[in-house]
């Protein structure tokens, strides 16, 4: 499942953002983003999960094994977010938040089976019933992530996931995350401020101001 | 298939409460000049004007619609700046605010009736003066209520109001900063008197106005509330309109026409002026500012706050329990303070004649509570698509369009909507009350749901709907699960604003509807003081167990969920 991203420019009012950008993402790979405030990192992250508003202009195209997500909606599209904040229902308990991931076809069954082993790989085995607003910074953490991969996404976008978690949870986190992608030969695009966040493989892509 | 939908839900919400407005103005107007076929009158003429004129107290009716109108929206107007100027904000004033919602609730009619119990020669007021002093022995001859100068009314009236303003201001004033303005002012010398008046005051004005304009239309043109508490000979104009329309001679609909339609000039001229004396008053401001002088009197605000807020809080209470009192009395002679001997009778007599208004009035009423919610959702969830293609959309500019049917007098279109209706043969049915009804409970509902639906953070949609793959079901499931309690809210203010209609009701009927409001209006003209109890109770009742059922059912639904418990959110 390799995704690509071929020449792509976005403009707004004519301008573009960017560059040209062209950038190639095996399964498992972690590509990082990175560049000055304003220059079109999260809306290129937009552009790819199918949230850009259409006062941008695109041009180039988005392609995932093959198959370009430009005229896919963002519901179909397969691609799992997790932003800086962690996004959790409030209103839905952990077992709740990750069941509404998980694909249809599952008996019952099955879905409890892969949370409690999802959740056991977390360390957070018999959480199911807690209430989302119970759990510590780090846990919230990797519910989020345990609930981005239960829905099978094709392409995961990390949009500053870690600058919220202090130092420590920070690096934990941070493997755990990577490993958990990797293992899972999913691709995956992140964008940071910090260079630090920046995995020890795959291709750094750096956004610079456009002056065209 | 969604996407193609949602431009629908604001035209049909436009739709909904437009065309009664418009379509009932233009069915008055054509009357007022002369023109009813359905009574044969084909000429466009001043006529009726000329008999309004000629009509014995049309004058009189007028200074008065004036003073009631225009002096209880001054007082209270100004009574709330003193109150926020007093104690907001402070941990007293946050037990206020909790006070708010139920105050609110209680319909007009049933405020009004409650304070004819208290304030008339022979209510409770009086008797506590008999029982402490031993005078008077008998209910004195005094005009304490319904008085001919319309005091009575204008103290119903700004009562009523005083919360509606307080409670509109609360949902500005957080954005305005006040406790840090304060804070800055009284570093550079300045007392908080002065602090509210020149820098805080003239920006929550901007966001108070069209509620302030409201209140002045509502005061201006309102019908039950005069009915109850306004004089009589004459009566307001308003009332005068009212009766001219249901007069048998049914010539006198087109004078009632007229009176109407001076009535919507009325209320437009006092709004002109009102908007006109803003500059000034600005201006003033202005140089308050900038004169930097640090005047050291203590204004006693708290003291002139107290003085309005402690009776206007026991009026609240106190008629609530003479309501109740008079609805248990079997026999309650003056100056006795309590009935006695108690009995149930009123009450058990009640279910017959109860049965039918009260179903009238809960299927009307939620009907028209759910519709509101289902065009207004659709209509906000439109302005978040519209967000989306064109980022720092608002729909600001929209809110005078909102606030049309509450700055219009009712007695203004509805006469020539039911007219209107008629001639399309559609006069009389349920829907079309639902439909007159639809017209006041849409803008509350969408000011009331607005605030938290736009507050709602978007990116949760975004999440659930990677993740699930479904629209619908991230719609249902995320964002509507996330705001049951605005949406309950919403639909129990919604169910509150039905519940307190009296003229829709009137109108669209023509007699033939009658709901716990109308019925409560028509018993307050009479004497039997232990059915108005009863029906004035029934009234207030409704929507507090609207409220009630929604905030409890809310506390339920995430009485799991620490982040969406009340206070936490």
């Amino acid at each position: 499942m390799a995704f690509n991203i071929d020449h792509l420019s976005l403009k707004l009012n004519h301008k573009p953002l960017f560059q040209p950008l062209t950038v190639r993402l095996e399964p498992g790979e972690i590509g990082t983003v990175m560049g000055p405030s304003g220059s079109g990192k999260s809306t290129l992250l937009a552009a790819i999960s199918g949230t850009l508003p259409p006062i941008f202009d695109l041009s180039g195209d988005i392609l995932l094994n093959g198959q370009s997500l430009l005229t896919v909606p963002i519901e179909q599209r397969q691609v799992g977010i997790l932003f800086q904040d962690d996004l959790l229902f409030p209103h839905l308990n952990v077992y709740q938040n990750l069941v509404f991931a998980l694909p249809g076809r599952l008996t019952r069954p099955q879905q409890r089976e892969r949370i409690a082993s999802a959740l056991g790989s977390a360390g957070l085995a018999s959480f199911e019933q807690r209430d989302v607003a119970t759990l510590s910074g780090g846990q919230r953490a990797r519910i989020s992530l345990l609930r981005t991969l239960l829905a099978e996404p094709r392409l995961v976008l990390l949009d500053e996931p870690f600058s919220k978690l202090d130092q420590h949870l920070r690096n934990q986190f941070r493997d755990w995350v990577f490993s958990r992608i990797t293992d899972m030969g999913i691709p995956a695009l992140m964008v940071t401020h910090d260079p630090a966040d920046r995995p020890s493989q795959g291709p750094l892509i750096e956004l610079e101001t456009s002056h065209a | 298939m969604i996407t193609r939908i949602l431009p629908w839900f604001p035209r049909l919400l436009l739709l909904a409460f437009l065309t009664p407005v418009l379509v009932g103005l233009a069915g008055t107007w054509l009357p007022a000049f002369g023109w009813f076929p359905a009574l044969g009158q084909r000429s466009l003429s001043l006529a009726p004007w000329i008999d309004l004129l000629n009509y014995p107290g049309a004058g009189s009716a007028l200074r008065l619609s004036l003073l009631t109108g225009i002096g209880s929206a001054v007082l209270a107007l100004g009574a709330t700046l003193l109150i926020l100027m007093a104690f907001y904000p402070s941990p007293g004033f946050r037990r206020l605010e909790k006070l708010l919602a139920p105050v609110l609730s209680v319909p007009h009619a049933a405020f009004a009736i409650g304070i004819g119990f208290l304030v008339a020669p022979s209510g409770w007021l009086v008797r506590w003066l008999a029982v402490l002093t031993g005078w008077p022995e008998y209910p004195p001859n005094w005009m304490t209520f319904r008085d001919p100068h319309g005091f009575s009314l204008i103290l119903v009236l700004a009562l009523k109001e005083i919360p509606f303003l307080l409670f509109m201001a609360l949902a500005s004033l957080p954005a305005l900063k006040v406790d840090k303005t304060l804070w800055l002012g009284a570093s550079l010398g300045y007392r908080p008197g002065k602090v509210w008046l020149t820098l805080i005051w003239p920006v929550l004005y901007d966001r108070l106005r069209l509620p302030f304009y409201a209140v002045v239309a509502f005061s201006l043109s309102v019908v039950d509330i005069a009915l109850i508490a306004g004089p009589t000979a004459p009566p307001t104009l308003a009332v005068m309109a009212t009766r001219l329309f249901n007069d048998p001679d049914l010539l006198l609909r087109l004078p009632g026409a007229a009176a109407a339609t001076t009535l919507l000039l009325v209320t437009v001229l006092t709004l002109a002026v009102l908007f006109s004396f803003e500059r000034p008053l600005r201006l003033l401001c202005r140089h308050l500012l900038a004169n930097g002088k640090r005047p050291r009197l203590a204004l006693g605000l708290r003291f002139w706050a107290s003085l309005v807020l402690v009776p206007g809080t026991l009026f609240y209470l106190t008629s609530l329990l003479v309501l109740t009192l008079w609805s248990f009395a079997g026999q309650w002679r003056f100056p006795d303070l309590w009935p006695s001997p108690l009995s149930a009778r009123a009450w058990s007599s009640a279910p017959d004649r109860l049965l039918d208004p009260l179903w009238l009035t809960l299927s009307t009423g939620l009907s028209a509570a759910l519709i509101a919610l289902i065009l207004v959702i659709g209509a906000l969830e439109n302005e978040v698509r519209l967000r989306q293609l064109k980022p720092g959309f608002t729909a600001q500019r929209l809110l005078w369009v909102l606030y049309l049917p509450l700055l219009v007098p009712q007695i203004a279109f509805l006469f020539g909507f039911q007219v209107s209706l008629a001639w399309l043969q559609l006069g009389g049915q349920w829907w079309v009350l639902v439909w007159s009804h639809l017209v006041f409970v849409l803008p509350y509902t969408f000011l009331t749901l607005s605030g938290p639906y736009r507050a709602f953070d978007e990116r949760y949609v975004w999440v659930g709907l990677s993740l699930s793959g479904h629209r619908l079901k991230t719609f249902w499931r995320i964002k509507l699960g996330q705001l049951w309690r605005p949406i309950g809210y919403t639909l129990a203010t919604g169910f509150a604003v039905s519940v307190a209609q009296y003229l829709p009701t009137l109108f669209m009927g023509g007699g033939r509807f009658a709901t716990i409001t109308t019925e409560a209006v028509s018993l307050a003209s009479g004497s039997n003081r232990r059915t108005m109890a009863v029906y004035a109770l029934v009234q207030q009742l409704l929507p507090l167990i609207g409220f009630a059922l929604a905030l409890s059912l809310a506390a339920w639904r995430y009485r799991h969920h620490r982040a969406l418990q009340q206070g936490q959110t």
